[in-house]
């Protein structure tokens, strides 16, 4: 093994192709860590600005609490900082997804989903109907990150140095030499293959690690990438050792290789999605909760509002009682029954997609890139569920402000500087994967590892003689 | 050997290759599916939204008597129609809103995009007719075309060619045509197969569309099999033509597309939708030229109408003021959102220009892109259905505040409501598709490198033939 270390190390640096194709993968890795992470800092960016803007706004209402009560604009901010509604309105609460150190790396579905919510009561996230400005045009080229790199780009390094790893001996006329000596030719591929394998690996985790290091990833998640690289780039090397079993010349199987490529990295993913079932009947739903409630629920006789809305919020009748201002108790009800409809609407619309997304994932046994592709957004919490849970959270924080707002407005009870800063915080929801989950994501890749393995080695022993 | 020869035996070598029937059939079984399982599709989905529209549009109708501001606010949807040409090239429809919602007040964009709720495997792109015929044909060709030369060199007949006095220009012409003219029939049977399969649909297939993406495919299989027979002609060994091929087609298919889009986005980075909020709202508040702010216009406003109306104030006006006063802060809100809406189009424009003229140099550039202009879902479709929508939206909602200021109610009175058919009495909306001259005027860098790209293939075929090295 030593020797053929040493052998293919001569070549490799012998050969200008290998170095500079290897060079090339390393310069187009680092330009997508570049392009990541300029993705990355563009979100936090507006994340940091969003933020300072939503600070300033909590500094000025705390600020109208001892407003000058002697001008008439003075008087309206104190009256309007004690109202509970008006003060939420004026503070406009905003929540944001913070980016996970790893999203750099794995952009995933986070060009294609809201990462920030503004939860003005009548705001819905559900029916956050304008994301960040994209260009659809870029979105169906995809992204440049380094999960593009290793799924994609990676595996035609590997078909470009191991194509002719058996058929080269004979076409230099080394073959017979070796057989004099009596080596074994499968022994001499696998080492070769190994060697090479190494030199991708190398290439992956070096460009990972610089990845990791420059976004600042946790070491768990970190440990879950890289053990990735390493059985993506092992499955492709195992694809590659079935293939070149059979012993044919280097063009046929490169010709093998690259099909087999455009099988497992276009067709199947492609075709999958395209079996895949947009249901267009559930935006119809939001479209209608959006437009119809609204306007039915606004519409709706004062005292029925309220008697309905009792019904479903007994415990807010001494609220109710002591209330005489009837717009208050319609704006209350309204605001109740419509963020309902909206939420009822839009949690049944993410829970189909995750239900269509957990489909999907039972047919990863016949898709390995798409699992692949899956665990590294999973892992950079880049993944429509990522996206589906913080949407979720921000709802609840929404109704937990909502419920604790309504209660000042018809109890008639003033804000106070304390009960303002008192308000419950948004925390972020974890999605974090157990190393459990990482393995079950992998099996598919594992499965298709082995029966390479196995197919390969049956070629080997039943192509011997023809080698 | 005279060409039609040479061209007989090309296609009687082929149907006896079984590898490249089985490929060949396979390509077309595979074609087939992806027409059968797009119509599908667009069906379900043109279902969807005439329901939708026609719900919507009943719902909008029959409404009642209601304050006609009120009515603003409800707002209406409008639905995107699914172009037929879809079932051939779905374009960026994965990832443009297909329904548009109309209020007062302000200007909104499609929403509800299907890659929303979809997994990242949206981002693998879909099996279409045109993944077939931009990706897997062209992949099919290489790997037919690559030795179209070099076996003859390998079997050692070129040098019988030659010694018969047929000039490599000649075996170069008589293979590239042989080759062009089976894609081509592939092709016509492919559209054929979807124009009968999309004969009965409710928006039947525009022959012109079908008739230019015939060209359009031609033009791009042409292109291929020159170089391919080209490359083959001038390189040492199949094996060597191949790789050389097959890297030129990752070069083009897989990696370019990204990387120009990419660039594109670096070179010109849109706005983030916070900075387009605070520009729409700071023009809004303080005027497009930031010296004319809102309470100012408002009361110039209502200064003129005093002065047309010729009484001494805004109370003794005979219309309602409410009405006159949103309408005109509409006109004015339309002044700020085309300034701030057209800005976003022309840096979407600008990033697709860096696609367009990497079609210079890969020509599965310019096919994707005028592919998709003429299926009707490229992004430009996009914006001129946003367009008509929000044409419609303006008609609408001038429709209401003039109902409100002339309908006879008095200023302030927000109780006063229209009749019940005054809704019917607002067309509906109906979007018209552009003609294919109107589709294509934003891919002339696309359609000047197809062009340039063919004479490129006739040229080095005829001029460049003869000087390559025979090799025998």
């Amino acid at each position: 093994m030593k020797n053929i270390f040493t052998y293919e190390w001569k070549l490799f640096i012998r050969n200008k192709t290998m170095p500079a194709t290897w060079l090339l993968m390393f310069g187009i890795g680092l330009y997508a860590l570049y392009y990541g992470r300029s993705f990355s800092d563009t979100q936090l960016d507006t994340i940091t600005k969003i933020d300072t803007a939503y600070q300033a706004r909590i500094q000025t209402q705390l600020q109208r609490f001892s407003a000058d009560t002697t001008t008439k604009e003075g008087m309206s901010d104190y009256r309007n900082v004690h109202d509970a509604y008006m003060n939420e309105w004026y503070t406009r609460p905003m929540v944001w997804k913070q980016p996970e150190g790893l999203q750099a790396l794995s952009l995933g579905q986070s060009d294609n989903q809201p990462f920030y919510y503004n939860l003005w009561i009548y705001n819905n996230v559900y029916n956050t109907r304008q994301p960040e400005l994209r260009n659809p045009d870029k979105l169906l080229a995809g992204n440049f990150d380094l999960s593009f790199v290793i799924i994609y780009l990676l595996p035609l390094l590997i078909i470009a140095y191991s194509y002719n790893v058996v058929s080269a001996d004979r076409e230099n006329g080394l073959a017979g030499l070796l057989n004099v000596q009596g080596v074994s030719q499968r022994a001499i591929v696998s080492g070769r293959l190994l060697f090479r394998c190494c030199t991708v690996l190398v290439l992956a985790l070096l460009l990972s690690i610089i990845g990791i290091i420059i976004n600042g990833v946790a070491m768990g998640a970190a440990a879950g990438w890289l053990g990735v690289n390493v059985l993506y780039i092992l499955f492709w090397f195992s694809l590659v050792y079935w293939l070149t079993a059979s012993g044919q010349s280097g063009a046929v199987t490169a010709v093998k290789l690259v099909s087999l490529w455009v099988v497992l990295l276009i067709m199947i993913p492609s075709l999958f999605n395209s079996l895949q079932k947009i249901n267009e009947d559930a935006k119809m739903e939001i479209a209608e909760a959006s437009r119809e409630y609204g306007g039915k629920i606004w519409d709706m006789d004062k005292q029925l509002l309220a008697d309905t809305f009792l019904l479903v919020k007994p415990e807010w009748k001494e609220y109710f009682i002591l209330k005489n201002d009837t717009n208050d108790l319609r704006s209350v009800a309204y605001t109740y029954f419509t963020v309902y409809n909206m939420n009822r609407v839009g949690r049944g619309i993410d829970s189909a997609a995750l239900q269509q997304q957990s489909r999907l994932e039972r047919f990863n046994y016949v898709n390995p890139v798409f699992a692949t592709q899956l665990l590294y957004n999973k892992l950079a919490a880049t993944e429509l569920n990522n996206f589906i849970v913080f949407r979720e959270a921000a709802s609840a924080y929404q109704q937990q402000r909502y419920e604790l707002i309504a209660q000042k407005e018809l109890s008639g009870e003033k804000l106070t500087p304390a009960s303002f800063q008192a308000y419950p915080k948004f925390v972020q929801p974890v999605t974090g994967l157990t190393a459990g989950d990482w393995f079950r994501s992998m099996i598919p890749v594992m499965c298709f590892m082995l029966i390479a393995l196995l197919l390969g080695n049956y070629y080997w022993k039943n192509n011997a003689h023809k080698k | 050997m005279v060409l039609s020869t040479i061209i007989k035996n090309e296609w009687r070598n082929l149907l006896r290759s079984r590898i490249a029937s089985w490929l060949l059939g396979i390509l077309f079984i595979l074609s087939v599916f992806t027409i059968w399982q797009a119509t599908g599709k667009v069906k379900e989905s043109r279902h969807h939204r005439q329901e939708s529209a026609a719900y919507m549009r009943e719902k909008f109708t029959g409404q009642g008597e209601v304050n006609p501001h009120s009515a603003a606010h409800y707002g209406h949807y409008v639905f995107k129609p699914v172009s037929t040409l879809s079932v051939l090239d779905n374009g960026v429809n994965d990832f443009t809103g297909v329904s548009l919602y109309l209020e007062g007040h302000r200007q909104n964009e499609a929403a509800f995009a299907p890659a929303q709720s979809s997994s990242s495997l949206v981002r693998f792109g879909q099996l279409t007719l045109s993944l077939v015929l931009q990706v897997l044909l062209p992949l099919f060709i290489i790997f037919i075309c690559h030795s179209a030369i070099t076996r003859e060199r390998e079997t050692r007949t070129l040098a019988v060619h030659l010694a018969q006095g047929t000039p490599l220009r000649t075996l170069v012409w008589s293979k590239t045509i042989a080759y062009t003219v089976l894609w081509i029939a592939f092709l016509a049977l492919n559209l054929a197969i979807l124009w009968l399969m999309t004969r009965s649909a409710a928006a039947p297939v525009s022959t012109a569309r079908l008739g230019g993406l015939w060209l359009l495919y031609a033009g791009y299989y042409f292109i291929i099999t020159a170089l391919s027979v080209l490359v083959s002609a001038g390189s040492k060994s199949s094996g060597n033509a191949l790789l050389t091929l097959l890297f030129a087609w990752l070069l083009c298919t897989v990696l370019l597309p990204k990387v120009t889009a990419n660039l594109g986005d670096n070179l010109s980075p849109l706005l983030t939708r916070t900075e387009l909020e605070e520009r729409i709202s700071t023009d809004k508040k303080n005027g497009i030229d930031g010296h004319n702010p809102s309470n100012e216009r408002t009361q110039q406003f209502k200064d003129s109408l005093i002065k047309a109306y010729q009484v001494s104030s805004p109370d003794s006006l005979p219309v309602n003021l409410d009405g006159l006063l949103m309408q005109e802060d509409e006109e004015y809100n339309n002044i700020v959102y085309d300034k701030h809406f057209g800005t976003v189009q022309r840096l979407i424009k600008k990033q697709n220009a860096a696609t367009a003229v990497s079609s210079w140099i890969n020509p599965f550039a310019f096919v994707r892109n005028i592919s998709m202009a003429l299926a009707g879902t490229d992004v430009y479709h996009h914006f001129d259905f946003a367009g008509q929508a929000e044409a419609y939206r303006r008609v609408i909602i001038k429709t209401m505040n003039e109902a409100q200021a002339y309908g006879g109610s008095k200023t302030g009175d927000w109780e006063w409501t229209v009749s019940a058919d005054f809704w019917k009495k607002i067309d509906d909306f109906s979007y018209q598709a552009p003609s294919v001259g109107q589709a294509l005027q934003n891919n002339k860098t696309e359609i000047a490198s197809l062009l340039l790209w063919v004479l490129l293939a006739v040229l080095l075929i005829h001029f460049g033939s003869n000087r390559l090295s025979v090799n025998l």
